[in-house]
């Protein structure tokens, strides 16, 4: 346990899970306000598919010129692929919001589903195929922390800090923004900006927490972590600095479960860990079942 | 006591503060509102009136800038909508507000107060009283600490022109802010709409109760995706004009018009 614990490896492995749990718990208080995490599902499907069409791509330009294609990572391959993903399904989604009345919603579950399908079946095509592409495609099921290269981590360091800092520089009209966008846009600041900035977050850290969450469990360390802080407090601030501190110590906890259990990917033990602190929350927090009962009884 | 202009003469004397000409909005295709032309005098109380789906919310959220016209235009004073955004202080309809947004009723009040704050800037001393004032004056002091999501419907519309009130504009626009309040409430905002008035802000209320309108306004528009009439209430809430707007029968119009008078005879 100590030796894997002082491994490069592990070091890598569980900065990377506390860095995307902070990040993404912070975004996601963000993003549960402004009642998107089905999208989150339907951006996933997007970033999971972009992957796997990116990599059967580059499996025919390896068969086609076998010289330029092999000089390219297979990282560069999974991380184009994922945003291409994400970017393809916002453009499609948009589409489909204006040109029918369908609830938002309805349309995003429907979108992950045809999604899951199609991947589900494209990787089913990749491993009968077998070959060079077939090593390593699981991850992108239920994630694993360990597939994580240098240049990856100091990317997901990066992306992480740099969502952080912005989101508590500009916590004061993001907060405006998500409140209600009509009452932000009577307002002198660049309420697309904000908008924009949000969106920007979701792309980037839903293309990292595929690779490290699987597509199936990621949008778990937005939204579980967010549920969960709005269960100690009634404010936006506190409710934000909780879920990432939810967020960051589940992906610690879940990191170091996945690291020392073989078979278990980071996905599920970062989601049951996530998971446990809610059911714990929804019983001895403030505004959990207790709480609830003793306010009851008082 | 409640005092509105009754005069067109008095009207057409102010200065033009808004502006609208030829608007057409329209949404995937379908014109919500077609070619408004209205000019809204400076210092009025003005109501929008119109059956569901008639643009009313439509017409408010395109002179605050909020939705873009399809084509027109809107003139704040002489120029765009969306350089004169300070100047516009927007009260949404409460139905379109997230009320389970982890907020107390003394940050939400706050907010108002952004719109003079630089990207990092913090709230100062200036600000807070600013808010708290706006909270007294709402008869939201006593609940400042409350979560948003705990506030009656009355409370609601009260915290949400507290909120503008901190904003100091020029001109106000009001979705809906009395509709399904307590009496408490809609005389505390009826109030303060005359206290805009009274220091010459222009207030742009949309009103669901057409009975309480000669009451309360000097101005009323009416919309039924195109503009129906505008003017003094007097001249503007005719007959003709509710069938035009409503499409209602004649009978039921002359019942609505018996008991509106009845109604104003009872306020005389």
């Amino acid at each position: 346990m100590l030796e894997i614990s002082n491994s490069f490896l592990f070091q890598t492995m569980l900065k990377s899970a506390v860095l995307l749990g902070l990040s993404a718990g912070m975004l996601g208080v963000f993003i549960s306000y402004q009642r998107r995490s089905i999208e989150i599902n339907a951006l996933s499907a997007g970033s999971f598919v972009g992957i796997l069409i990116l990599f059967l791509l580059s499996s025919l330009g390896l068969y086609i010129s076998p010289y330029i294609f092999s000089q390219v990572d297979k990282h560069i391959y999974s991380f184009t692929g994922s945003i291409l993903g994400i970017l393809i399904m916002i453009t499609i989604l948009n589409i489909l919001y204006k040109t029918n009345r369908l609830h938002p919603h309805i349309i995003q579950s429907l979108m992950t589903a045809v999604l899951l399908g199609v991947g589900i079946t494209l990787i089913t095509s990749i491993k009968q195929a077998g070959g060079a592409l077939d090593s390593g495609i699981d991850i992108y099921l239920f994630g694993e922390t360990t597939s994580l290269t240098d240049e990856e981590f100091h990317f997901l360091r990066i992306i992480t800090l740099t969502v952080i800092l912005l989101l508590l520089l500009f916590f004061k009209r993001l907060r405006v923004v998500v409140f209600n966008i009509d009452i932000a846009k009577t307002t002198h600041f660049h309420t697309m900006f904000y908008v924009h900035l949000i969106n920007v977050f979701v792309v980037c850290l839903v293309a990292l927490s595929v690779k490290l969450m699987g597509v199936f469990l990621a949008v778990s360390v937005f939204l579980i972590p967010a549920v969960t802080a709005r269960l100690w407090s009634n404010r936006l601030f506190n409710i934000m600095l909780l879920s990432g501190f939810f967020g960051g110590l589940g992906g610690g906890i879940g990191a170091v479960i996945a690291g020392n259990i073989s078979h278990v990917s980071s996905g599920i033990s970062i989601t049951i860990v996530l998971a446990v602190m809610f059911f714990i929350s929804l019983l001895v927090a403030p505004k959990g079942l207790l709480g609830v009962w003793i306010r009851g009884r008082k | 006591m409640l005092r509105t202009y009754s005069s067109k003469e008095h009207l057409e004397q102010l200065n033009v503060a808004v502006k609208i000409e030829n608007l057409t909005v329209e949404y995937n295709g379908r014109a919500t509102l077609f070619n408004i032309n209205l000019d809204i005098p400076s210092g009025v109380l003005m109501a929008v009136l119109g059956p569901n789906n008639s643009g009313k919310t439509t017409l408010l959220k395109t002179i605050a800038g909020i939705d873009k016209p399809s084509a027109g235009n809107v003139y704040i004073y002489s120029r765009p909508t969306h350089a004169l955004k300070n100047d516009i202080a927007y009260v949404p309809e409460r139905n379109f507000v997230n009320w389970d947004f982890p907020i107390n009723v003394y940050d939400l009040v706050l907010m108002g107060s952004y719109n003079r704050l630089k990207r990092v800037e913090a709230p100062d001393t200036k600000d807070k009283v600013s808010a708290r004032e706006a909270l007294e004056r709402m008869g939201l002091d006593t609940i400042s600490k409350k979560s948003i999501c705990d506030l009656s419907r009355g409370e609601k519309h009260r915290a949400l022109i507290a909120r503008a009130l901190v904003q100091d504009a020029r001109i106000y626009i009001m979705d809906e802010p009395m509709i399904a309040a307590d009496e408490e409430s809609i005389n505390i905002i009826i109030d303060v709409l005359q206290e805009l008035r009274h220091k010459k802000k222009t207030v742009i209320v949309s009103h669901y109760d057409f009975v309480t309108i000669p009451r309360y306004f000097d101005m009323v528009s009416l919309l039924n995706v195109r503009l129906i009439a505008s003017g003094t209430t007097e001249d503007v809430l005719t007959e003709e004009n509710f069938e035009k707007t409503y499409g209602m029968s004649a009978g039921m119009i002359k019942n609505i018009r018996l008991y509106m008078e009845e109604s104003h005879a009872g306020n005389k």
